[in-house]
């Protein structure tokens, strides 16, 4: 089985995307080709995927969709004449519940019909964007769960149901959650990672600006 | 009533409305470094769309004319709606049951979509929709019309 991961990020190896590929990989025992649609031309790239058996494009959620760059190679995929490829989604998110990417979700599985690809599935997680800024040991059990993910990738060539269910928890926000996060400590607690860091920018006085009235 | 069009197909203009032409401006993509809520709030690296920016801010009706690429928006208006990011706040609220960023603005416009209407299926042209309800509904507009129109003939 030949497989090709691809980094849909804009950020490219420097992003929260770089870390789920990273921890995927770890799981196998032959690490997998990855290539980056930030520094491909989407043609080319197009063309490079038709030599393998299977794609695993690994991406963030942009405005509850895929990266601009990430439709520009869609722009450029032809259907496939048999179902021989196999096509699987990564999407990391920085909304907390799953539930915000089944928009993309929807579309990809619709995508992959229309291209004939053979589709395994979305693999989603949210609560991700800050992955890269905290320390490691804060994503620890996520890091695990991609290991295994990894593992169970290279033994059977589709991603573990269990583990999916795992990765996409909570799909939506309980009542309980809601109340919570909209809860004075909760919500100044949210708010604390951002203004450190408007703060170290020294920007922190300038956060509501609105510079295009 | 300041408006503005942004335009996939359709020659359409009105006196007074500011155009951005998606077949002559090639949109420049997110480079996700979040400048625009960590240094500079507000405001993006790229200067491409900063009469955009001001246009849809001030408008109160904004009007798309869309064409449908691969099942989905183009990419050159995925782009777009990427680099809107900065007319929102980075911080979060749940009030709707859901997570959603607080507006920058006081207020943001009404959205009107005609889309040339050339899908296999249903099931696609409901995941469009759907996604463009969705994301100017997170955008905070009040109103959103989509219509789909049949290639060549207007409504
Ligand atoms: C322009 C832009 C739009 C985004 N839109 C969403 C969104 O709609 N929903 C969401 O949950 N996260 C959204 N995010 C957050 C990213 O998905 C998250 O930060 C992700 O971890 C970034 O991955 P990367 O570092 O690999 O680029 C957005 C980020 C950017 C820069």
């Amino acid at each position: 089985m030949k497989t090709l991961m691809l980094n849909g990020s804009p950020r490219a190896d420097h992003g929260n995307t770089q870390l789920f590929i990273d921890h995927f990989q770890s799981g196998l025992t032959t690490p997998l080709p990855v290539r980056y649609l930030l520094r491909e031309n989407p043609t080319t790239l197009a063309l490079a995927m038709k030599e393998y058996d299977t794609i695993l494009l690994v991406m963030p959620l942009y405005i509850h969709a895929m990266p601009g760059l990430v439709m520009k190679l869609f722009e450029e995929l032809k259907p496939q004449s048999s179902h021989h490829q196999k096509i699987g989604f990564i999407v990391q998110a920085g909304f907390i519940e799953s539930a915000t990417a089944r928009y993309l979700e929807n579309y990809l599985s619709a995508l992959a019909h229309r291209l004939n690809y053979t589709y395994l599935g979305t693999v989603i997680k949210g609560d991700a964007a800050a992955c890269s800024i905290l320390p490691h040991f804060f994503f620890g059990r996520l890091f695990k769960q991609l290991k295994a993910l990894g593992v169970a990738y290279e033994k059977t060539g589709s991603f573990d149901p269990l583990l999916v269910k795992k990765l996409g928890n909570p799909v939506y926000l309980s009542k309980f959650q809601v109340r919570l996060l909209e809860s004075r400590l909760v919500s100044r607690l949210n708010q604390v990672g951002w203004n450190w860091i408007l703060k170290r920018n020294g920007c922190f006085e300038n956060r509501y600006d609105r510079p295009f009235l | 009533m300041k408006t503005m069009i942004v335009r996939e197909y359709n020659t359409v203009m009105l006196p007074d409305s500011y155009l951005l032409d998606l077949n002559t401006h090639q949109i420049k993509g997110c480079c996700g470094c979040w400048t625009c809520w960590w240094k500079t709030p507000g405001r993006c690296i790229h200067h491409d769309l900063d009469c955009f920016y001001h246009h849809y801010i001030t408008a109160e009706k904004v009007t798309f004319y869309l064409t449908v690429s691969q099942g989905f928006i183009s990419a050159n208006l995925k782009t777009l709606f990427d680099r809107m990011i900065p007319l929102f706040l980075p911080y979060t609220n749940y009030g709707s049951g859901e997570s959603m960023h607080d507006p920058r603005y006081e207020r943001y416009p009404d959205i009107e979509i005609y889309y040339q209407d050339t899908f296999f299926n249903t099931a696609e042209k409901q995941i469009f929709e759907d996604y463009l309800q969705r994301t100017f509904y997170q955008f905070h507009s009040k109103t959103i019309h989509l219509t789909g129109e049949t290639p060549g003939v207007r409504s």
